[in-house]
């Protein structure tokens, strides 16, 4: 029973995999059959930002409670929020070669994007530092809390410095004008899909990093006799 | 603890800073030669070819975070080397230390800094044709890069790896300074008003006003073990 989710996520996400392929999508010039990409790239992202947030709700709770379990949390959230965070950033590079051109075209959100991986890249290698468990627990939330306040002004800022190819900006169609109801449908489906992927992963990677703890933690009462 | 005891023991963090900075006059030399060496390469490699404002601005900003992240990320790091931790934890509340440790490096930086960027401008003969915007724009960003390196120090004493990973931690969180701080030094160069400015100038007062407030509450879990 506990992880009839599980079960439902696997048909939900081969239903959405079935639907994003077979579904057919708006004959759009340029586009075309990339189209396709918006019902994996984007979920991407929303996933990463939402695990990205997540990451910084544990650390700071971690400050006020003080559980170490809190900052696992904290920790394995940030990794699965990289790994999707890498993977969008794989899938969009790839679109924007088919559709924009160029493999990297400095569009205010790549760049948002890349900002908010390298946040993640250094909010690992500070973890990899710190020897001391509670220490690196106190550090790293620290860093993520600054992070945190910091990002908004990004949001502010970079967008009037860049001009923007994503859909929405500057005279470009906005979203529910390019995609035909069927599209926005599965859409939300994906989206849906990806976060339960990234309950599942999270879930997954907290447990073995709980286990690996303990056996530590065995290992080394072994040593002492 | 009431207020004028705070600011008596935020102003001996200060005086103190300053003698031992004194003392030691290697430290205050290093920071003013490296960011010497930083702007002579970019001179060299210039060499009065650059027309453009906007790259004048970026130029300069560069020479700035790198001053910065070499010279600044010392505030906590000597104290931690020469043991001296303890009494400033015996002797000054936490947010007293993060203070003054913070108004020196402010300091330090806006001295920094504004030479660095007097230097540029006269080397280059460049014309600003606004000097109190682009003075107003520099000033205002130092405050925020003085206040989040001053976290990041007290954070990176703390670590292992304490040089390298200064750059690595600051660089992410530092992105909206950069961009706001070099675009409008690139507007205060060709002539434009406060209020054309007043975008850039509100999100460096913004940042460096949440950078500040994050810090102060912050402050407490780097400082206490």
């Amino acid at each position: 029973m506990r992880a009839f989710w599980k079960k439902i996520l696997i048909l939900w996400m081969t239903a959405v995999l079935l639907a994003a392929f077979l579904v057919p999508v708006p004959d759009l010039p340029i586009l075309e059959q990339t189209a396709r990409n918006l019902y994996f790239h984007v979920p991407m992202w929303f996933v990463m930002v939402f695990g990205f947030a997540l990451s910084v709700f544990y650390g700071v709770r971690y400050l006020v409670r003080g559980r170490i379990e809190d900052d696992m949390k904290a920790e394995h959230a940030a990794r699965v929020a990289a790994l999707f965070g890498l993977l969008g950033l794989l899938t969009g590079s790839l679109w924007a070669r088919f559709t924009w051109g160029a493999w990297w075209n400095w569009d205010p959100k790549q760049t948002l994007a890349l900002a908010q991986l390298l946040l993640l890249g250094a909010y690992f290698a500070l973890r990899g530092t710190v020897e001391e468990e509670r220490r690196r627990a106190r550090l790293s939330a620290v860093y993520a809390a600054l992070a945190l306040v910091t990002v908004p002004f990004l949001l502010f800022i970079i967008p009037r410095q860049l001009p923007s190819l994503h859909p929405g900006a500057e005279g470009n169609p906005a979203f529910d004008e390019i995609t035909a109801p069927q599209m926005r449908i599965v859409f939300y489906a994906s989206v849906v899909g990806f976060l339960g992927l990234f309950f599942w992963l999270f879930e997954l990677s907290y447990r073995h990093g709980r286990i690996r703890r303990l056996l530590e933690a065995h290992r080394y009462r072994m040593q002492e006799g | 603890m009431d207020l004028r005891a705070w600011f008596f023991s935020v102003w001996a963090v200060v005086r103190k800073e300053a003698v031992s900075e004194l003392r030691l006059r290697h430290g205050l030399a290093i920071l003013f030669l490296f960011s010497a060496a930083a702007l002579l390469v970019v001179l060299f490699a210039v060499r009065g070819q650059v027309r453009d404002a906007g790259l004048h601005a970026a130029l300069l900003w560069v020479v700035l975070l790198f001053s910065a992240g070499n010279g600044l990320g010392r505030a906590f790091v000597s104290e931690e080397e020469r043991g001296t931790v303890w009494v400033l934890r015996l002797h000054a509340p936490a947010s007293a230390v993060y203070a003054g440790k913070w108004l020196f490096t402010l300091w330090l930086s806006a001295l920094v800094g504004f030479a660095s960027a007097a230097v540029y401008v006269l080397l280059l003969g460049l014309s600003v044709q606004r000097p109190d915007v682009f003075f107003a724009v520099l000033g205002l960003g130092v405050v925020g890069l003085s206040a989040a390196m001053t976290l990041l120090s007290a954070l990176i004493a703390r670590t292992a790896a304490r040089g390298p990973l200064l750059a690595v931690l600051g660089f992410p969180v530092l992105i909206p300074v950069l961009l706001a701080g070099a675009r409008g030094t690139e507007q205060a160069i060709r002539g434009a008003s406060f209020m054309e400015t007043s975008p850039e100038l509100l999100a460096l007062t913004g940042y460096a006003g949440a950078v500040l407030a994050a810090a102060f509450v912050l402050f407490d879990y780097v400082w206490h073990e």
